[in-house]
């Protein structure tokens, strides 16, 4: 009985292992989206309030959650006393955040390059700024759902199968 | 005493380095420009820096300000947000606070035959703001027969008529009269982000970077001031809009550019308003040879009543 459910809990870890690898790209994608939203919120805030960045990042940061919360807090942290920090810097310190979370490096690729765009730009061309940026995550973040849909099947399924097998063999 | 923090924390880290073991308190001007020396101005002498210090003879080895210092500086000073400058870069000039002004130069932009930016910054001069309080105390009380009288503050420029008139203003404000500002280049009050950042007193109302003509007939209708504050008046349209308020029985505190009461009596605009009889004291502000100010306060016959130094 004992070697039965120990045999039964190999089998599913392995499974597990699947299920993971396919939940990962799940939050991947989650992540991409509130990043996405993140900055079509300041975009906003930048257009019609006209508030300086700090706070715009402070605000949007409130609205979001989890990993995408901490990246701009630790931003917000940095910049909220002029002088400190250069906003390339601060940016590109921030994103240490990100790349400790689901996101891969091609994925951190494009929200860097905001950084120095963003800087010494006047109202019309941040705007443009921050549309390009958005858009090129939209492109990205549809190329990974295809890929999920695609792999998640993929992953859970071989998940299963070795875990099947990892039973057979010590059966 | 060295440098201030809040105009060191203004500046690229490059500069702040040259600039932080320097000691200086009447510090006038920072002066930037692309890819030549940094200049500061000091008691109006020109000073270049060199690994932190500063000569007075321009030579080599000056340190040079670079394009990055520029957008490094323009960063902090726009707190990252060049965007939300759009109004003041329309106007060639940044406050910041602590009341400095930062003038710039690069640029300009056109659309419908108005300003709308100014891009590629390459230059910029930061004027360190300096409040004399209790400069004006002296005076004061040869403004009032009791009651205050309209005032007209004459001097050229660079002779502290507008720190006076600052003074002044946080003065009345302080002894009971609603002062109502109108701050055109945002000089009196220095307001950022809606706050000034100068001693204005309790009493004072501010409209920031308001034209004085629109004003002025604002501050009338809203606020129900005693006395009218404003900078620099000149031109007739000023000149119609002071008789409107004066008409509406609020009194006058107001500066103008001149050299001396004869050369007042010339000027076009004011003229008319001088026929009037409309200001009651002059206060003429001069420096002595010594490089010390004075300041002479006339009654409306232009008869001496006082004189005060500082």
């Amino acid at each position: 009985m004992v070697k039965l459910m120990g045999i039964l809990m190999i089998g599913i870890s392995a499974a597990m292992i699947g299920l993971q690898l396919s939940l990962k790209m799940k939050a991947r994608i989650e992540l991409l989206k509130e990043i996405e939203y993140a900055m079509e919120e300041m975009s906003a805030e930048a257009a019609y309030s006209m508030e300086i960045l700090p706070r715009i990042i402070g605000n949007t940061a409130k609205k979001t959650s989890s990993v995408c919360q901490a990246w701009l807090m630790a931003l917000y942290e940095k910049i909220k006393n002029t002088g400190e920090y250069g906003f390339c810097q601060a940016y590109r310190e921030s994103l240490s955040v990100l790349e400790n979370s689901d996101l891969k490096n091609e994925d951190i690729r494009i929200i860097k390059t905001l950084s120095d765009k963003i800087v010494n730009r006047d109202g019309d061309r941040l705007s443009l700024v921050f549309q390009g940026t958005i858009r090129e995550l939209s492109v990205h973040r549809t190329t990974i759902e295809a890929e999920y849909s695609e792999k998640s099947k993929l992953y859970r399924t071989l998940g299963l199968l070795f875990g099947l097998f990892v039973i057979i063999i010590v059966i | 005493m060295y440098m201030r923090k809040d105009i060191l924390n203004l500046l690229s880290p490059n500069i702040r380095r040259e600039l932080a073991g320097i000691s200086s308190d009447k510090l006038n001007e920072i002066r930037l420009r692309t890819d030549k020396p940094l200049i500061l101005t000091e008691n109006n002498r020109e000073y270049f820096v060199n690994n932190g210090v500063l000569r007075k003879r321009y030579a080599e080895e000056l340190y040079i300000v670079s394009e990055s210092d520029l957008k490094e500086t323009m960063e902090f000073i726009t707190n990252y947000s060049l965007y939300a400058y759009n109004d003041e870069l329309k106007k060639g000039f940044i406050t910041v606070s602590g009341g400095h002004r930062i003038g710039i130069c690069g640029k300009v932009v056109y659309e419908d035959e108005k300003i709308k930016t100014i891009r590629n910054i390459q230059s910029m001069n930061i004027r360190v703001s300096h409040q004399i309080v209790g400069c004006g105390e002296k005076i004061v009380p040869y403004l009032k027969t009791p009651d205050y009288e309209n005032t007209l503050i004459i001097s050229s420029p660079g002779m502290g008529k507008t720190t006076l008139l600052r003074d002044l203003i946080r003065i009345l404000s302080n002894q009971g009269a609603n002062v109502g500002v109108v701050d055109e280049r945002s000089e009196i009050a220095s307001c950022y982000l809606g706050k000034p950042q100068n001693d204005v007193g309790i009493r004072t109302d501010i409209l920031d970077c308001c034209q004085k003509k629109d004003g002025m007939l604002m501050l009338v209708r809203s606020m129900r001031p005693d006395i009218i504050a404003v900078d620099e008046i000149g031109g007739e349209e000023d000149a119609k809009a002071l008789q409107y308020i004066s008409l509406c029985g609020c009194k006058i505190l107001a500066t103008i550019h001149a050299g001396s009461l004869c050369e007042l009596e010339h000027k076009s605009g004011i003229k008319e308003i001088l026929q009037l009889g409309l200001f009651k004291r002059f206060i003429l502000c001069e420096r002595t040879e010594t490089g010390a100010f004075i300041r002479t306060v006339y009654n409306e016959e232009k008869r001496q009543v006082c004189v005060c130094d500082g």
